[in-house]
């Protein structure tokens, strides 16, 4: 379990984070959660899914990136697709809820190789306050947990009106079969039965475009399966 | 008169199957359209349900979807918990040397064995597991206490396939509050004062002492043990049973946990004791036990404390119900325009949760063929009658499957293996099961209320003594058998794994749903 400590000016006085062009903390995973804001530009560059977390049920959007369980094939020396997810921008920075409603706390994970002593950008500066960098971060990761909530609205919504379906993913590389399990997709059959008041509805909501999004995306894995043989 | 037709179906009585038999029909007939089939559910505010009847069947699932009815919201409102089987303590012998044998009937096998038996194989290879563990992952789940589900399959699917226990006072008010604000059922309470007949002895109206007089023209006894249209006011008989099944009574006993983590077991556990047997089922907040005896062979003192030795210390402050059990099925069950379901059609000791599925398959069948013009009345009531005789009678040949293959020793127990009291239809099959394996032959009826594989379960699981050896050359595909009995070990530790105990399944759906995909 990765472990996360709220980020605090003595603690953290001369912590630096370092920047990683090729996102290698994302190694091994193959799939990397988005929200919906998203999914217009990561849908040039991946399939977008829906997985349950086992712990709630509850369906989370995610930008497939590797073609078998654990593998990412956008991990290089350079990330290897057109946009990076924030979840990955954001990394080490997390927020945690605080004991108060509504409170935000800034966190850091702990064990991340990006933190350093001598390289990269400040969180404090000599004053013990949050540098320009640091508050700019904070911004960014505090709009992430907006843009989550957001999210969960709209693929319960997705699931509710059972826009979505389950999908195995199959695919042959080189002789290689590929399987991959417990993924959802938009189903675009359901997608065109919409009765006129729902599509209506979701035209109001904001949830055609992304929704069209994620269904075009599913070209994508021809992306993955070209980049993975490159 | 006789090209009246049917518009409005008066229910009688509110317990599980005038409640469900109210849902299904509502649901199924459209009773929201005015112009379909109207329900109304008359229940006495003063004469109390059975209160029992709280292990279900797999069927359960497909009901409760048919009526629209989330799975979730039905776990929590009913304090419902995942059922995968039935334990058998101590049914094969009394305990040797305090120690306890059991074996499990359960809902899920690797391969169905309409598909591809594996019994013979079983039999003949001298298996290192018993029967239900070379052939099911479900023994194991249930002996560690698991779900056969998790929050990321959807409602109503199962890794395994799975039934319930659930809080029969408020499964009625579910399907009530269902029924009535989502399927167009009304509701009336008020007691029954008298029952009127027209000239040709259909019913015509049930008088009320609050709700005045209420005209139908088809009626549903759902009455319980009373039977008060069909039994009282159509004069049907009743084939009493206790000559062939010996129980009479059951005593209950709620039992609270004694801890709020305390496992939920995911199966019923049924254990025999001198005169009888007790039935252990885990629901969320607490257990339902009751102990099912015979009056003749042991004293209603002497049953409550063996009910109370059962469940052992700390449950002396608990309080106790003694019910009669009316033990046996109606002469017809349906007879003009009424038709009985639930206990009003009639009871058989609740060994195998045969009840509740048999009100459902009522309810479907009623549904399905429900005549809208009077003159159709008789030929649905010729099928319907002749389909429940059948499923009745062979609920009560499983049941007493589990009696006959029994080695215990007391009265009670060597009383029910008394030649006479078993129906000539098992003693047949059973002569033909020692020297075959079961065939899916053996039913083929489209109304066979328990599957092979059921008798499978309990055949094997008392060591029924099956000798194949003469007819071994027939059995010859052991590769493809192996493979089966490989792919149960292998699911079984796959499922050991990935599955939350039910208790941890049960406390999330407090919080989490499952989702409908
Ligand atoms: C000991 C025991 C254990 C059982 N265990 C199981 C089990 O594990 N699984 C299973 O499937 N089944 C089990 N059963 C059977 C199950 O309990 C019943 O099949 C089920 O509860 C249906 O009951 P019912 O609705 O027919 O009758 P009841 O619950 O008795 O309801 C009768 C209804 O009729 C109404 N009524 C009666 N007279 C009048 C009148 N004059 N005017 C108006 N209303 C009237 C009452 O108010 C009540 O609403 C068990 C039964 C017993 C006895």
């Amino acid at each position: 379990m990765a472990k996360v400590s709220p980020i605090n000016a003595q603690a953290h006085a001369n912590t630096k984070i370092k920047q990683d062009p090729g996102f290698a903390h994302s190694q091994g995973q193959h799939l990397i959660p988005i929200v919906v804001h998203e999914f217009a530009p990561a849908s040039q560059d991946t399939p977008i899914v829906f997985i349950k977390d086992s712990e709630t049920g509850r369906f989370m959007a995610m930008s497939l990136v590797g073609l078998k369980p654990g593998e990412n094939v956008l991990v290089g020396e350079q990330w290897k697709g057109t946009y990076i997810p924030q979840v990955l921008r954001n990394y080490p920075l997390v927020v945690a809820k605080g004991k108060e409603e509504g409170q935000a706390i800034l966190c850091l994970h702990q064990d991340s190789p990006l933190i350093s002593e001598t390289e990269g950008e400040a969180l404090f500066d000599e004053n013990g306050e949050q540098t320009q960098w640091c508050k700019k971060m904070a911004e960014q990761v505090i709009s992430s947990v907006e843009q989550n909530q957001i999210t969960q609205g709209y693929v319960q919504y997705l699931a509710e009106k059972q826009l979505i379906a389950p999908q195995t993913l199959n695919m042959n590389i080189s002789g290689e079969q590929y399987s991959l399990n417990g993924l959802y997709v938009i189903n675009e059959q359901a997608l065109n039965d919409l009765a006129d008041e729902t599509l209506l509805e979701m035209k109001k909501l904001g949830y055609l475009m992304p929704t069209y999004a994620a269904l075009l995306s599913q070209q994508r894995v021809h992306n993955l399966a070209r980049i993975k043989t490159a | 008169m006789n090209q009246a037709n049917i518009n409005q179906v008066l229910i009688v009585g509110g317990g599980t199957a005038g409640w469900l038999t109210a849902a299904k029909l509502a649901k199924q007939l459209n009773s929201q359209d005015p112009t379909a089939v109207q329900v109304t559910l008359i229940e006495s505010p003063d004469i109390p349900t059975v209160g029992v009847g709280e292990g279900t069947w797999p069927t359960m699932r497909k009901t409760l979807a048919e009526l629209g009815i989330s799975e979730s919201e039905f776990v929590r409102h009913c304090n419902a918990s995942f059922k995968q089987g039935t334990q058998f303590v101590n049914w094969k012998q009394a305990p040797e040397n305090g120690k306890d044998n059991d074996y499990l009937h359960l809902f899920s096998s690797v391969v169905e064995a309409s598909d591809f038996n594996l019994s013979p194989y079983w039999s003949l290879s001298e298996q290192q597991k018993n029967f239900a563990d070379s052939i099911s992952a479900q023994g194991a789940l249930c002996r560690d206490k698991l779900a056969p589900k998790d929050l990321t399959l959807a409602e109503y699917q199962g890794a395994q396939n799975y039934a319930y226990h659930l809080d029969a006072a408020k499964f009625a008010e579910l399907l009530k509050s269902h029924a009535c604000n989502q399927l167009g059922v009304k509701h009336l309470s008020a007691n029954i004062t008298a029952v009127k007949q027209d000239q040709s002895g259909d019913i015509a109206s049930v008088e009320t002492d609050s709700a005045g007089e209420l005209f139908a023209d088809f009626f549903v006894d759902c009455t319980g043990f009373k039977c008060l249209l069909l039994g009282e006011t159509l004069g049907i008989g009743f084939n009493n049973i206790q000559d062939k099944l010996l129980t009479d009574h059951a005593v209950t006993i709620q039992v609270p946990y004694q801890d709020e983590n305390e496992p939920i077991a995911s199966c019923t556990i049924s254990t025999a004791h001198q005169a009888g047997w007790t039935w252990d089922i885990g629901l969320q907040n607490r257990r339902g036990t009751g102990y099912v005896y015979s009056s003749a062979h042991q004293s209603h003192d002497e049953a409550e404390a063996t009910l109370r030795r059962y469940l052992g210390a700390n449950t002396d402050h608990l309080s106790s119900r003694l019910i009669k059990m009316n033990c046996g099925y109606r002469e017809k069950f349906w007879h003009k325009n009424c038709v009985a379901i639930g206990l009003s059609a009639g009871f058989i000791e609740p060994l195998e949760a045969s009840a509740i599925f048999l009100i459902e398959a009522s309810g479907n069948m009623l549904a399905e063929l429900f005549p809208r013009q009077k003159s159709a009345m008789a030929h649905v009531a010729d099928k319907f009658n002749r389909s429940f005789l059948f499923r009745w009678q062979k609920s009560i040949d499983f049941i007493k499957l589990h009696y006959y293959l029994s080695k215990r020793q007391e009265a009670f127990w060597l009383d029910n293996k008394k030649p006479e009291t078993v129906p000539e239809t098992l003693l047949n099959a059973i002569a033909h099961w020692q020297h075959h394996p079961i065939s899916q032959y053996d039913f083929d009826n489209v109304y066979e209320p328990f599957p092979l594989d059921s008798y499978q379960y309990v055949l094997h699981g008392m060591e029924f003594s099956q000798a194949l050896d003469h007819n071994r050359a027939r059995y010859n595909k052991t590769m493809q058998a192996q493979y089966y009995f490989q792919r149960a070990a292998k699911l079984t530790e796959q499922l050991q794994k990935q599955l939350p105990s039910n208790r941890d399944l049960l406390n999330k759906l407090k919080q989490y749903s499952f989702q409908k995909i």
